[in-house]
């Protein structure tokens, strides 16, 4: 603490004499005149320089968040603690086109009991496929403990590719963890219910009729098959779920290294609590039956297998988690005790028994398996593990401390007081067996602070960011997220992940295929079958090909569209007003809106996402004709003068020098990307490459503005040449962008 | 020759600062080598502020802009901005200078967190939003504004329109909830809203793209298109005291089919007066697949697009004295009639504008043309003057005066490539333009019209936010750019990227950007930036409220009150949260009855937020402190459903309250079976469900056919359901008779096993439109299946 004072008394000069030097040129305010006027202290100072991110820097890790009923993922950074992306899991959601185009609702409908979408979820604690018990950045996994459902991510694209319903359970507890890899995707039931669509009488037969359960989903990988070499799905086939008897299910994890069959969890049941085992491995391969279109193991199977027993605990346990190399796992509770797992699988091999609980299951005595207890205060919630041989953390709610422990000498080592009432704790590759031991995230779920600005009622969650890199922690960022009732996070070091930026043309991104429905310049089409009519269209900056579509009133009209782009972030949205549908085009993506046409009347679609100077002209017409019209074809084009003939010509001769003098333009830009080597900077590339492509488009309008020139046509052949401008325009942006981005490489390399 | 010898003294004190940085590092002893990767995650160790600043790589100018936004618990943040969320029809809300997203207000998208259009009372507001009885569940929010006194914002109301739905939200800024949904009966389209006047005693709110008034069916051609087409701006009457649209008193004027845009209200001397450009003014159509060059080049070939310039105050007298015409309910200002009274003038305005701002003072109008690399610059003055003198360079095609450019014009100057928004600072002249193409923000005076300052922004700026920035006493500090491109801002997150926000110090001379903000969801087009001493949210409301209406709920009952009524197929409760306990508990119904559950929620502190929910039947809404609420849906399904109950801001989990029991009712699971199928039928209309092709290859041939025609609703193997257990059913019938049956079911009906069947299942066999292809896949399902099942019963 002194040593961090005493440098900054050092700095604290400098940056005086800093100040003396350039008061004078600009007046920039230096660090002190800054802290005076915010009142920030030392502390605050450094934890801003721990956290602020520079301008165009990467954050080291990237985190999902558990949203609870929001139903829609939170991607974050760490240290930053800034927001990427929310996407829609559970829940529909416009932006994206979630729930809105026909591949996702449809997606969405398949994955309920009744055909409909359920529009929301609750999904608290994420899993990260992984490899060898460590995290491969390739896919991530929400349990909806609402609705019942399961859902797959693939983080090439941050889009979710699967949402399959668990027909059992109505309620699951809302945590999933996979196994060491990813063989299953596990999630259990939380409050149990009747698996047979029947009501009961609860106080006669809750015991008899009331089912809990266990669901191993059974994930398929086959290599290379995408981009970056990755494409997995939840087989639902074959999946199974272990049933058992009326248990309330919570907390759960996978064993590792030795302790790898297993899975360890919490569950309860009038007010007793225990610790479950389960030898999945040992579950997975019995002998099922069908309930609901899934296959049940009965758990007399799984009694007779000797793959399940109970852990007898003496208090309220909060939940199970499994130590990184998996050697233990530990029951936070009143009192948080570590079992040792050779000791609990030495047990269940040799039945060393003390009874049997609820439903015929063993009992294993707590002292022969417990390698030890620690009271930590007053309510434990949760437990992290950091790369620190043995060493765990724990969140004392109502004490507001953390403490950092050993687990295998089980000694206190650290406690930090905090300002607020830690919940649920994360630390980055924590849940993999080799989490890191710089940052842990603290959930806070009260988010009482005096002086955070209050925006009404509904508030976000808030969590911190706490820096464990040396002996002493310390509270660094408070982070607030909206539209979020936060649990837990997985976190993944950035290098781990590499996600795409653009998808081949033509692609749904539900399946990871190259759609039916692609369409290419040039091949647009409206194609019609008596009522249904599907129209294939493109688009790219600034245009909707087709822009004019007449249909018929009650046709079913299908938009199939394909975002042509190359270039990155170039994204497109589509919308027909009125009609209550919305896409979400990134490069290269192909999606359908389908929607009954049953009102008359002209009706504008259009882009709805910002794309480039002339946006809002990205613009169409649909036409809706009532049945039976029998209005006259009035109206007709409009006939040009003379004058107004001549006044054309004048302005595309103006637009041929405006041409020339944008092409001057375009060319500096060109030569002095060449003289600074662009290609070897691959977001300069990129743009480039996107300069050219929008240039190469421009040779079509050459081509007509020439021909009608040719004709005398000069109102079009104006119009050809404008277009042919706009390409200059788009060129020359993305050009100009490619310019800067380069200088700021090539000022910061110097 | 002045300005590159400022700009070599600022270039050598920038040098000298990161030199003296160095310095600093190398005597603080920490120029170790980069770790290794392998090193990646291991404890760091206690770190001084100069190691920290070497790992980190951060500049000098970095570390003052870390110290410029970090806000700590002991500090409070300045600024509140309130975003629109364009298509992800939300408000997105965060605080300057910390850059904490602190909320997404819904507006017209269910949003679970809130409960948004999942309570009767939330969804009942909703459904006052849908236009033509079209079940409406986004939106495209565009520009929010906050309501005004004298010029100022006053802080307690917002609107905000809906691009693709033309509408309008009102929220109360005292618990940032949505109030009202007000249509606009006239419009396909808008976009320049919500603009309010000086003292809020209206809300602008104009077109965008055209189309005719009477919503029919006109033939699409350049003579239709002039005479049926129109745009037009509405003046919606806002009653402030209320903080509500009152429609009655709201009036619209008639205007061509210009491509209408932005708008603003006048102040100080040009109050009363609005302004509203446009682009298209060429009246363009389109159509590639026709031949034609697409609107892109038709809408821009013009040099220039016109400013409309409104009277709204002579025109609200004008409409009280019956002076206008009623159209769909809305009354409308005919163009002829609106040029008769002197209420309706245009003036040239550079191509394809975007923003069209008032200055502070309220003399001069600013215009930032995407296709001209100036802003212009009105004298509202000259335009008073050209219009009492009548000097008009003629009339539109409508008759509208138009007013010259440079009778109006004060003067232009060249900011850059793609102006688009003007924001003020509270030093008298001084204005901030975005430039779109060139990928900066102009400082610049707009009465000296010279250019002071430019800042690079990363990339593309769409509209720029200053605080207070579009009032009458603009607060400066703070400008924010909202970038319309991200690319290489931040970590990659797959094809579609954030947006980014910049924030920019502007309290020197030189502008400096000062963070970078990811805009998760969504994508924010207009901003407002109010300075959060005038917020004045509640915590809580008294127990008992309805939070749409404000007023004391009619289902709220007091704790130890609880009951349920049963009447008709009706079961209502009436029922409390209480100390974090529901009561009642259990809920039991026959299937097929309509439940409501309303609850009161008696806590009455921050942390009372309670989320009940009823587990698989997509029920839940969240109870704030005091609210009632209700839900209500039918029991569709039978079984024992838990109702749960989440205590939000506690780390508790989930509580079980209770279970809806649903006792099974043949003729309700009959009904729910029908529904199911009537719901395939309207998927089938789509395209059909296919799954990727490794989930493809472990189905059963057929097996996806068999559940894109919804067939599980009825149908099961080894066990009778809502219809004939199907085992081995090609064994009991023909291929042929099968492929019939399923194709025509209706041709059947008389042979006497349907006939026992159906008396049997109370239930007939619909036709699901199976196509020819895919009955042959249905029939070798069935076989497979059977084959399967059979084989796991041994």
């Amino acid at each position: 603490m002194i040593l961090i004072t005493k440098r900054f008394l050092l700095l604290g000069i400098i940056f005086l004499l800093v100040a003396s030097i350039d008061k004078p040129l600009f007046a920039q305010k230096t660090l002190n005149d800054v802290k005076k006027e915010r009142g920030l202290t030392d502390a605050d100072v450094l934890a801003a320089v721990k956290t602020f991110m520079p301008s165009g820097g990467r954050d080291e890790y990237l985190s999902f968040a558990g949203t609870g009923n929001s139903g829609t993922m939170i991607v974050y950074g760490i240290p930053s603690m800034r927001i990427y992306k929310y996407v829609g899991v559970f829940s529909p959601e416009p932006w994206q086109g979630y729930g809105f185009d026909d591949e996702s609702s449809l997606l969405l409908k398949k994955a309920s009991l009744d055909d409909k979408i359920d529009t929301y979820g609750d999904m608290r604690f994420p899993a990260l496929s992984e490899t060898k018990g460590e995290y491969d950045g390739k896919y991530l996994f929400y349990s909806d403990g609402a609705n019942s459902r399961v859902a797959m991510l693939d983080l090439e694209d941050f889009e979710t590719k699967q949402v399959l319903s668990n027909p059992l359970f109505l309620s699951a507890y809302p945590e999933v963890a996979v196994t060491p890899n990813t063989q299953w995707v596990i999630q259990t039931s939380q409050f149990p219910t009747t698996w047979n669509a029947r009501s009961i009488d609860l106080k006669k037969d809750y015991d008899t009729k009331l089912k809990s359960g266990i669901a191993f989903w059974n994930f398929h990988t086959v290599e290379g098959t995408t981009k970056t070499g990755h494409a997995g799905r939840i087989l639902k086939e074959k999946s199974v779920a272990l049933e058992l008897p009326p248990y309330t299910l919570g907390y759960f994890d996978v064993g590792k290294f030795g302790s790898e069959d297993y899975v360890v969890g919490v569950a309860n049941k009038e007010g007793k609590h225990f610790a479950y085992v389960v030898n999945y491995k040992a579950v997975t391969a019995l002998k099922t039956k069908q309930i609901n279109g899934f296959s049940v193991i009965p758990l007399s199977e799984a009694l007779q297998a000797n793959a399940i027993a109970l852990i007898d605990l003496p208090g309220k346990a909060r939940m199970a988690k499994v130590t990184p190399k998996g050697k233990y796992f530990i029951v936070v509770a009143d009192q948080t005790t570590v079992f040792d797992f050779a000791k609990v699988i030495n047990a269940i091999k040799h039945k060393t028994f003390i009874g049997n609980a609820d439903g015929g299951i063993p009992l294993i005595d707590f002292n022969v398996v417990s390698h030890g207890s620690l009271n930590f205060g007053s309510d434990v919630l949760d437990v992290a593990f950091d790369s620190r041989p043995n060493v765990a953390y724990v969140s004392v709610h109502n004490d507001k401390k953390i403490v950092r422990w050993n687990f295998e000498s089980m000694k206190k080592l650290e406690v930090v007081t905090l300002d607020f009432k830690p919940s649920y704790l994360m630390v980055p590759q924590g849940l993999s067996a080799t989490p890191h031991s710089n940052y842990l995230t603290a959930v806070d779920k009260e988010g009482l602070y005096k002086h955070f600005v209050s925006v009404g009622p509904v508030r976000p969650s808030f969590q911190h960011l706490i820096d464990i890199s040396g002996n002493k922690m310390q509270d660094l960022y408070t982070m607030s997220l909206p539209q979020c009732n936060l649990y837990g996070s997985v976190s993944v070091l950035r290098t781990v992940i590499k996600p795409i930026v653009r998808y081949p043309t033509g692609t749904n991104s539900r399946t990871g295929e190259i759609s039916p429905f692609k369409t290419v310049a040039g091949k647009e089409k409206i194609e019609r079958k008596g009522n249904r009519v599907h129209i294939f269209g493109t688009l790219i900056r600034s245009h909707i090909t087709p822009e004019i579509v007449e249909v018929n009133q009650g046709d079913v009209v299908t938009f199939h569209l394909t975002n042509l782009e190359l270039a990155e972030d170039e994204t497109h949205g589509f919308t027909v007003n009125t009609y209550g549908k919305q896409g979400s085009f990134e490069p290269g993506k192909t999606a359908s809106l389908t929607f009954v046409a049953d009102r008359e009347g002209a009706f504008p679609y259009y882009c709805t996402e910002f794309c480039s100077a002339l946006h809002l002209e990205m613009e169409g017409i649909l036409m809706v004709k009532p049945k039976n019209w029998r209005g006259k074809e009035s109206g007709g084009e409009i006939q040009l003068t003379m004058a107004e003939l001549a006044k054309y010509k004048q302005n595309y001769e103006g637009k041929l020098k405006v041409i020339s003098q944008t092409q001057d333009v375009i060319n500096s830009v060109v030569k002095w990307l060449k003289e600074n080597h662009y290609e070897n900077h691959p977001f300069a590339k990129a743009l480039v490459e996107d300069a050219v492509a929008q240039l190469g488009k421009a040779a079509v309008a050459k081509k007509n503005y020439e021909k009608f020139a040719k004709e005398g046509k000069w109102k079009q052949a104006f119009l050809w040449a404008e277009q042919y401008f706009q390409y200059q325009v788009k060129a020359a942006d993305a050009g100009l962008r490619a310019q800067k981005i380069l200088k700021e490489k090539l000022g910061s390399a110097k | 020759m002045m300005k590159i010898m400022k700009n070599f003294k600022q270039y050598i004190s920038l040098f000298l600062v990161a030199l003296l940085i160095g310095f600093t590092l190398a005597f603080t002893g920490c120029g170790k080598k980069q770790k290794k990767e392998a090193a990646i995650g291991t404890p760091r160790g206690t770190e001084t502020f100069g190691q920290v600043v070497q790992r980190r790589g951060m500049t000098a100018d970095d570390i003052l802009a870390a110290a410029k936004t970090y806000t700590p618990d002991h500090l409070q943040d300045e600024y509140v901005v309130i975003n629109s969320g364009g298509q992800a029809g939300n408000l997105p809300v965060y605080l300057v200078p910390s850059m904490r997203l602190v909320k997404y207000a819904p507006t017209n998208a269910r949003q679970a967190y809130d409960g948004y259009g999942y309570s009767t009372e939330t969804k009942g507001l909703m459904k006052t939003g849908f236009i033509d009885g079209v079940e409406i569940l986004w939106g495209d929010t565009h520009h929010p504004g906050i309501s005004e006194k004298n010029g100022d914002y006053d802080g307690k109301w917002l609107a905000i329109n809906d691009k693709a739905n033309p509408r309008m939200f009102v929220l109360d800024l005292k618990d940032f909830e949505v109030k009202q949904v007000v249509n606009n009966p006239l419009f396909r389209s808008n976009h320049g809203g919500a603009f309010f006047t000086p003292n809020s005693e209206y809300v602008m709110e104009a077109t965008q793209y055209p189309a005719p008034y009477d919503h029919k069916y006109h033939p699409l051609n350049d003579v239709n298109f002039r005479k049926y087409w129109r745009g037009g701006l509405t003046y919606w009457k806002f009653d402030d005291a209320k903080g509500r649209i009152d429609e009655k008193k709201s009036f619209t004027f008639e205007l061509p089919p210009y491509t209408q845009d932005l708008s603003d209200a006048g102040k100080n001397a040009s109050y009363g007066w609005g302004f509203t450009n446009s682009f298209c003014t060429e009246m363009y159509i389109g159509g590639d697949m026709q031949g034609r060059p697409p609107f892109e080049a038709g809408c821009s070939s013009r040099d220039v697009d016109y400013m409309h310039v409104t009277n709204w105050k002579k025109a609200a007298e004008l409409v009280k004295q019956g002076k206008y015409k009623l159209i769909n309910g809305m009354k409308v200002i005919p163009i002829d009639e609106a040029v008769k009274y002197g209420l309706l003038y245009l003036i040239p305005e550079p191509k394809s504008p975007h923003g069209v701002d008032v200055d502070p003072t309220g003399d001069y109008i600013l215009v930032a043309g995407k296709l001209d690399s100036h802003a212009w610059v009105y004298s509202f003055a000259k335009i008073m003057k050209a219009i009492k003198d009548k000097n008009f360079e003629g009339h539109d095609s409508y008759g509208i005066p138009i007013i010259a450019l440079q009778t109006a014009l004060h003067g232009s100057v060249e900011v850059g490539l793609g102006p688009l928004h003007n924001q003020f600072d509270p030093k008298k002249g001084i204005v901030y333009t975005s430039v779109y193409v060139d990928s900066w923000t102009t400082k610049w005076d707009y009465i000296n019209l010279k250019v002071l300052d430019h800042v690079s922004s990363n990339y593309n700026i769409g509209h720029l936010v200053a605080a207070h920035g579009d009032t009458k006493h603009p607060q400066g500090k703070y400008l924010i750019e909202l970038d319309k491109l991200a690319i290489d801002r931040f970590n990659p997150v797959g094809p579609l990227h954030p947006q980014n926000h910049q924030l920019i110090d502007i309290s020197g001379p030189k502008m400096k950007i000062i963070y970078d903000m990811p805009l998760p969801m969504g994508e924010p087009h207009y901003t407002v930036m109010e300075n959060v001493n005038l917020l004045h949210t509640i915590d809580a409301y008294p127990v008992g409220t309805d939070i749409v209406t404000l007023k004391k709920a009619p289902y709220a009952v007091n704790a130890g009150e609880e009951h349920i009524k049963r009447y008709g197929n009706n079961v209502e409760v009436f029922g409390t949260i209480n100390d974090g306990v529901v009561t009642p508990g259990n809920i039991n119904v026959n299937q097929g009855q309509n439940v409501i559950i309303h609850l009161t929620n008696t806590g009455q502190t921050k942390v009372d937020h309670f989320v009940y929910e009823v587990a698989s039947y997509d029920q839940q809404y969240r109870w704030r402190p005091g609210e009632t609420a209700s839900l209500e849906f039918v029991a569709d399904k039978s079984g024992m459903f838990p109702l749960m109950l989440d205590k939000m801001h506690t780390p508790d989990g989930r509580q079980l309250e209770g279970y809806l029991a649903v006792k099974y009712n043949a003729k309700a699971d009959n009904d729910r079976v029908m529904a199911f199928s009537k719901r395939i039928q309207i998927d089938n209309q789509m395209q059909k469900f296919k799954p990727s092709a490794i989930e493809l290859k472990n189905l059963l041939p057929g097996e996806m056919e068999f559940l894109n025609y919804g067939c599980t609703a009825c149908h099961k193997f080894g066990k009778d359901f809502n219809g004939p257990d199907l085992l081995m059913v090609d064994k009991r019938r023909s291929d042929e008779w099968l492929r019939s049956w399923i194709m025509h079911p209706e041709k059947h009906q008389k042979e006497a096993s349907i006939e026992a069947m159906r008396q049997h299942y109370k239930l007939a066999m619909p036709n699901q439109n199976v196509s020819a292809q895919d009955v042959g896949k249905i029939i070798e399902f069935l076989k497979a299946k059977s084959t399967q099942v059979l084989n796991q019963q041994e």
